[in-house]
């Protein structure tokens, strides 16, 4: 069995930066995206086993691109992590109703995210 | 005043001028029909025993005549008896004597028939009393012989007929005449068409008797019979008709009764002509007494009677002085609290108008009656609309239900009630305040007052630094995550490569860079909220210049007249004078140096620019303008130029040649936009309104009008001026004015007033009139245009006019020009009520009867003028109309029509 793979979608390049290698540093094949279409792009070729999903973005925001990924029932064992910078209760709600699977606000530790991700996939 | 004018009279219920007049006529009349009457009785009680003794005597005449008759029957028989040949025949011894009996029957005519019955044959008796058998009357005699022995009886008939010829001249009229009659009341000789009159006490006399609805006289006398045994066998009668024995008296009385009947009605029309002269005073008092008590206490009666009720009328104007002094000390008094109250009031006034907070006044049915020009503003109300409009239709209903359900459920007099209420608008504008109930005098509901606030307009600065902080977290929030992610990272991993970790300080770097320029926007937007502009007052520019001309010492400062117009500006006017004051001052140090400054104020281009110059170079640094420090005690020193903005103004400087100008600009009020207004400028009073209002309207429909009560109708009163009288033959309006009476009270606010263009020359004659000439009317609008303004205008009111007539015909001339309909409302004449109610009096124009109700006429022969004296008449006669049972229009209309009928009548005679 190879390494789990993951796809972080973020428009900011530091974060994703940051992200990408701290996954690495877990064991899991990172993939990076920048924008929703970017990563529904990316999800295809990779078929990544968690998407790491940032909600503010352009050209398809992280709630478009999730419920476009729901729809397909060749990713449907894909999870997929909301990160966002908005904190209300009805964003999180928003994010499950279109198939999230987690909800993680930023700012978030490394270590909150890794539990959640373990949680889901071994590496 | 008011509780007399409510009182009403109780109803006369009866009629001096009627007592009067019967009284006079019956203390001249009664006794002469006493006296005539008495008179009648005793004549013709006279006449009765006149007639009555003639009658008797007549009846005694007949009697003796029948006697003597009856006597020489019985003489005959008596003969007869005697002879022998008759005594001969009755014994037998002689035959029966048949010629001597028909001689002797033929001696007597009325004998029909002699017979013998000799003793022992039947009917053979002798009787004493002559025996009737049909128109006979048989009379039998004994026969004796010389010694007393009875042979036989001697019987001799009469025809009653021949006895009838006995009376034969007695004719007093049909059915009268004379009768004979047993006391049985067999008729025995007579007309059997005269009745039997009762048997007389006496042996002779006369009765009065009646028979079949028949009044008749009568003499009687007994008679009695032949033979008979008694003498009141037979009686004999001569009766009289009452009518004909009577006949003349009764013509003569006919005669003197239709005298009589002339004489009481020429005492009753003396009576009422009494009565008249008497009561002609009196009625004037009471007229009098009506117009002081009701309309004028100046009012005065005169009276010049010369007696008493001249001098009732003097103790009565007395009265009326006295009531008018007491009234006058009464209205001082009342003038002084209405002043009181109108201080009160402007007070109240002035805190509503300038009240940071709307406020709305409603009635009991939830009617606004009062909102200050804060509320509308807020409500977004233009200065009209809004009062008298339900309070749902203003706030949200359903809500505006809730909260007052709660305030009547919750409220208890005496006692402090408030709801506190949150009232979002349709216009996306949020209002929280409180409602609260307005008690009445007596401590009941009267009605609402909600005082509120619009939270959903905070000012421009303060929304922007509002919204900046609202998405502050969300702009800090990228940044601060990544942060806090790379140094995560670099913590976790202080084995990453020299070359990585250089990568991640760099994004840690750009991170914090964007984190600070974000906390600077931040930053900024606080400082811009809190240097926001001060609130503006509209104030005149001129007066701020003068102020601060007038604190700057040791300067010759000039002001310019321009002339124009200057409106007034938005400023914070202190402020506002210490700048110009730092200006000058400014000027005075670096510039002219002795030299008069030059000051103006010009409009341009919706700013108001103050200008100061002054006529040499300058020498000074213009920026250093900008930097001058107002430091006000008690403040902190803010620079010149952030002053001049914080006032929405601009400051600049211009040198040209030998001059150098400061220009101070600032906003004109008008120039400024609604929602700027809301910040802090109102304009205009609030309006009061009667506070009648407080008892809900009614309503009322067309239908209704006739019946609804006079007081509370609204009336329009019109009148108008015409080139002249003869509107059929060309005369035309030349202006017309309407006055609104509302629940009794003339509205001065709505009055209708306008020339119009009569489209032909006034004549001068009618100029001297009215004073309107040609060059008056030309711009005015023709009274096509007018009407339709004029019928809006009037609505569904009831139309009053004086002589309503000629403004009605006016009216439907203009409508038949301009093809509309009629106006056809009801329409009250105070012509007509003028009449109906002081029908007595003389004098029903205009300037009598308000010379009468003591209303002065402002303007007489202006449309306006008479437009408004019709108006305060209207009200006064409305005041007199109860009393006359009058109390709704169907009355009033029927009772004018009832008393001009009256008058029509009166005056054909």
């Amino acid at each position: 069995m190879g390494k789990k793979k993951i796809l972080a979608v973020d428009d900011e390049p530091n974060i994703l930066m940051s992200i990408e290698f701290i996954l690495e540093m877990e064991g899991y094949e990172v993939h990076t995206a920048r924008d929703g279409e970017d990563a529904l792009e990316v999800a295809e070729r990779v078929r990544p086993d968690l998407i790491l999903l940032d909600v503010n973005m352009p050209r398809k925001d992280g709630y478009e691109v999730c419920r476009l990924l729901r729809e397909r029932a060749d990713m449907a064992g894909t999870k997929v992590i909301m990160l966002t910078a908005k904190g209300q209760t009805l964003e999180k709600k928003k994010g499950l109703e279109v198939g999230a699977d987690e909800y993680v606000t930023k700012p978030f530790s490394a270590e909150d995210l890794l539990e959640k991700i373990r949680a889901m996939i071994e590496p | 005043m008011t509780a007399d004018q409510e009182a009403r009279p109780p109803r006369r219920k009866k009629s001096l001028r009627h007592r009067l007049i019967v009284s006079l006529t019956g203390l001249a009349v009664l006794p002469l029909i006493v006296a005539m009457a008495a008179l009648f009785f005793v004549v013709r009680d006279d006449v009765g025993g006149i007639h009555g003794s003639q009658l008797a005597q007549e009846a005694g005449q007949f009697a003796d005549r029948l006697r003597g008759e009856l006597q020489r029957y019985h003489q005959t028989a008596a003969a007869l008896a005697a002879l022998p040949e008759v005594r001969g025949y009755l014994s037998g011894s002689a035959p029966f004597p048949k010629e001597l009996l028909s001689s002797a029957r033929q001696s007597i005519p009325m004998i029909t028939g002699i017979d013998l019955v000799p003793a022992g044959r039947p009917a053979g008796q002798g009787s004493s009393t002559p025996l009737v058998s049909g128109k006979n009357l048989e009379y039998r005699l004994a026969v004796t012989d010389p010694n007393g022995k009875p042979l036989g009886v001697l019987v001799i008939s009469y025809a009653l007929e021949g006895l009838q010829q006995l009376f034969a001249p007695s004719q007093k009229g049909k059915p009268g005449g004379a009768v004979l009659f047993t006391d049985g009341g067999q008729r025995l000789a007579g007309d059997p068409g005269i009745p039997l009159p009762p048997l007389a006490e006496s042996e002779t006399g006369w009765v009065t008797f009646g028979s079949g609805g028949e009044s008749y006289l009568a003499g009687v006398t007994a008679v009695r019979a032949p033979g008979g045994t008694v003498p009141r066998d037979w009686f004999l009668a001569v009766v009289q008709p009452a009518s004909q024995a009577f006949g003349h008296l009764y013509s003569v009385s006919r005669q003197v009764a239709f005298f009589v009947i002339l004489f009481v009605i020429l005492v009753a029309a003396l009576a009422w002509w009494m009565a008249d002269q008497y009561m002609r005073p009196i009625l004037e008092i009471r007229r009098g007494a009506e117009i002081i008590s009701r309309i004028n206490l100046d009012h005065r009666i005169k009276v010049d009677a010369g007696d008493e009720i001249e001098e009732l009328a003097i103790e009565f104007n007395l009265m009326a002085e006295n009531l008018a002094r007491a009234y006058g000390e009464l209205e001082g008094r009342v003038r002084e609290a209405t002043r009181t109250l109108q201080e009160e009031r402007n007070r109240l006034a002035t805190v509503l108008r300038t009240m940071v907070d709307g406020v709305v006044v409603a009635n009991e049915a939830e009617e606004t009656i009062l909102m200050n020009p804060r509320a509308r503003i807020i409500l977004g109300r233009g200065y009209t609309s809004g009062i008298g409009s339900a309070l749902s239709r203003i706030f949200p209903g359903e809500r505006l239900g809730f909260h007052l359900k709660r305030l009547r459920r919750g409220w208890d007099p005496g006692r402090e009630a408030a709801e506190e209420v949150v009232f979002p608008l349709r216009d996306g504008k949020l209002l929280k305040g409180s409602l609260s109930v307005v008690p009445g005098t007596a401590g009941e509901q009267a009605g609402f007052l909600l005082v509120f606030r619009d939270l959903s307009t905070p000012t421009e600065e303060g929304a922007r630094f509002e919204e900046t902080l609202r998405e502050m977290p969300q702009l800090l929030r990228g940044p601060v995550a990544t942060s806090r992610s790379l140094v995560e990272t670099l913590q976790r991993h202080r084995e990453m490569s020299a070359e990585k970790q250089q990568a991640f300080l760099t994004a840690l770097a750009e991170e914090m860079d964007r984190l600070s320029g974000r906390v600077t926007a931040m930053e900024e937007a606080a400082r811009t909220a809190r240097e926001s502009r001060w609130p503006a007052i509209p104030s005149n520019p001129r007066e701020l210049l003068d102020e601060a001309v007038v604190s700057v010492a040791g300067l010759a400062v000039e002001i310019e007249e321009s002339g124009d117009p200057i409106p007034p500006v938005l400023v914070e006017p202190f402020s506002w004078v210490a700048s110009m004051e730092c200006v000058l001052e400014w000027l005075g140090q670096r510039g002219a140096g002795g030299l008069p400054i030059g000051a103006n104020l010009r409009v341009e281009d919706g700013t108001v620019v103050t200008t100061f110059r002054v006529k040499c170079p300058f020498a000074g640094d213009p920026a250093e303008l900008e930097t001058l420090e107002l430091s006000p005690e008690g403040e902190e020193p803010l620079p010149l130029g952030e002053t001049v903005r914080k006032n929405r103004g601009e400051l600049w400087t211009r040198s040209c040649g030998d001059s150098f100008e400061v220009r101070l600009a600032l906003m004109q009020a008008g120039a400024v936009s609604e929602g700027r207004r809301a910040d802090g400028l109102i304009e205009g009073e609030p309006e009061f309104y009667n506070f009648d209002l407080f008892l809900p309207r009614p309503v009322f429909e067309r239908e209704e009008l006739l019946n609804a009560n006079l007081a509370d109708l609204d009336y329009v009163v019109v009148d108008t001026e015409t080139t002249g009288l003869q509107l059929s033959q060309g005369d035309k309006v030349i202006s017309i004015s309407g006055i609104r009476i509302r629940r009794g009270r003339v509205q001065n606010a709505g009055i209708f007033n306008t020339l119009v263009n009569p489209g032909r020359l006034i004549p001068p004659e009618s100029v001297e009139i009215h004073h309107i000439e040609d060059y008056m009317v030309t711009g005015a609008p023709s009274m096509s245009e007018v009407y339709p303004q004029f019928v809006e205008y009037v609505g569904d009111a009831v139309l009053v006019a004086h002589n309503a007539a000629f403004d009605k015909k006016c009216l439907d001339m203009a409508a038949a020009e301009a093809g509309l309909p009629q106006i056809d409302n009801p329409i009250l004449d105070t012509l007509f009520l003028s009449y109906a109610l002081h029908q007595e009096i003389e004098g029903h124009s205009l300037e009598a009867i308000a010379a009468r109700m003591g209303v002065t006429i402002e303007g007489r022969h202006t449309s306006l003028g008479d437009a408004r004296a019709t108006a305060h008449i209207f009200l006064d006669l409305l005041t007199l109309l109860p009393a006359r049972g009058v109390r709704t229009l169907a009355e009033a209309k029927a009772f004018c029509d009832r008393h001009l009928l009256l008058r029509w009548q009166t005056s054909r005679f």
